[in-house]
């Protein structure tokens, strides 16, 4: 599996990706990735590990890649994506379809999951609590964890690391 | 000359048709590997036989050095195109009563267009498994009607087939990161040109390609050194005279080729030579030497 990390600033709304692609296994092939990826709004520059399977993306201070624009540059360049895995910074809002995660800056939000809880894209009732505190005290947190596709709704973000920025 | 006709006929098809360039791929034959889409390859390689080895008292000397250049265009992530532009220069050396004549022409050939697609498509992390078959035509855009002297040439001598030409076939494709196995199989359907059809050509070819370097993957994109050893099964069918089958002509070849090819992230270099491991021909004819390839491919 090849990844794509996207390394950024502190204030970027999204400051890691990882993008596993499957299929790429020579470094001629590595240049329609590098290519197709760096095309992608938002995407400042893209550096590859090969070995490990990693590419380091610098995004543009403006604006954070769309991951769903990352997929389709992956398949354009003629590979299949694979899991997406970010960083993102936001601050939690409770709705009644669940704890979302607004991204600062953009419009962009994610609903919060739990991996390994048998409801798709929802949560467990302990780390539901401490998200919903964490909402009510408009706490800037750091969530890192894998993107799902939500049936046209906001994506989903699996909360596989929770980090609180601000005290 | 019939038997420096089929010698002729049965290598310049081989020739050309070895060239087909995706991705990291083999060096006498094809890939299934992608070509992203928008974006363009070239491939130019050069490749030269000579056949020396004349028991006759013509003592007759060939040598054809052809410079295919292939532009590749990924239409999409399944779809590529191939245009296929070849360059010739073909020599015969002849004794004749009056002393050592050369015929030959040199100039650009039958430009060939291809289409292949991806319907099979396997990926795995690191790992890919690609099917893919192929059609394509090839317009007669060579010059097919030179004469010198002695007459007019005879159709291997020529530059180009005179007639549209027909080709299909598949590809088979599994790469891992230290190695890469292509398979494929192919049919050119030759049709008649002045009274002189060549006989189709069916083609079998294996590759395989095993990483020499680096032993261990350092951190980005290291450049890959690649040994590879192919195998190249060629079979012609007699030609035809008139309508009248030739049977001075067809026959089976059998090349194994040992290469190396040097993979970096925008080029690859690459050399081969090409051994006749097998010449089953259908008459005494004089069999081909090796054939010495070499070549680049980049990314746009």
């Amino acid at each position: 599996m090849w990844t794509a990390t996207v390394a950024a600033s502190a204030q970027a709304e999204v400051s890691d990706i990882e993008l596993a692609v499957n299929g790429i296994a020579c470094p001629f092939c590595v240049h329609g990735i590098r290519k197709k990826v760096g095309e992608v709004d938002g995407v400042k520059n893209v550096d590859v590990n090969l070995k490990d399977g990693i590419v380091s993306i610098l995004p543009s201070a403006a604006a954070s890649p769309d991951p769903e624009a990352l997929r389709e540059a992956v398949k354009r360049a003629g590979f299949s994506a694979g899991e997406l895995r970010i960083t993102a910074i936001g601050t939690l809002s409770v709705a009644d379809d669940g704890v979302r995660l607004n991204l600062r800056r953009t419009d962009q939000v994610y609903y919060l999951f739990e991996q390994g809880v048998e409801a798709p894209l929802s949560l467990g009732p302990k780390l539901q609590e401490r998200l919903v505190e964490l909402g009510k005290a408009n706490t800037t947190v750091r969530v890192t964890g894998v993107l799902r596709s939500n049936g046209g709704a906001w994506p989903g973000l699996s909360v596989d690391t929770l980090e609180r920025l601000d005290e | 000359m019939r038997r420096w006709s089929f010698l002729l006929q049965i290598l310049l098809p081989w020739l050309l048709a070895s060239v087909s360039p995706a991705s990291a791929g083999p060096i006498t034959t094809n890939t299934a590997l992608p070509v992203h889409e928008g974006e363009f390859v070239i491939r130019v390689q050069t490749k030269l036989t000579r056949a020396t080895d004349d028991p006759s008292p013509a003592d007759r000397v060939l040598s054809v050095w052809a410079v295919p250049t292939v532009l590749v265009y990924g239409a999409t992530e399944r779809l590529t195109l191939f245009g296929v532009f070849p360059y010739f220069e073909k020599r015969l050396k002849v004794r004749t009563p009056n002393g050592r004549e050369t015929r030959g022409d040199s100039g650009m050939g039958d430009i060939r267009f291809l289409a292949r697609y991806t319907v099979g498509q396997w990926d795995k992390p690191q790992e890919t498994v690609r099917l893919a078959p192929f059609l394509g035509l090839e317009a007669p855009t060579g010059e097919d009607d030179k004469e010198d002297a002695l007459g007019r040439l005879p159709p291997g001598l020529q530059l180009g087939s005179g007639s549209w030409q027909g080709i299909f076939g598949t590809i088979f494709t599994w790469q891992r990161l230290a190695w890469e196995f292509d398979a494929s199989a192919s049919y050119r359907l030759n049709v008649d040109a002045k009274d002189f059809e060549p006989g189709d050509v069916t083609r079998f070819d294996l590759s395989f390609q095993y990483r020499l370097t680096p032993l261990e993957l350092a951190d980005g994109v290291p450049s890959f050194l690649y040994a590879v050893a192919e195998s190249n099964l060629v079979w012609q069918e007699k030609d035809k005279l008139s309508g009248s089958r030739d049977d001075n002509s067809g026959g089976l070849t059998w090349f194994l080729s040992p290469g190396l090819q040097y993979v970096t992230e925008r080029f690859i270099v690459e050399a081969a030579v090409q051994l006749p491991a097998l010449q089953d021909l259908n008459a005494q004819v004089l069999g081909s030497d090796a054939i010495f390839t070499g070549g680049f491919r980049m990314n746009f």
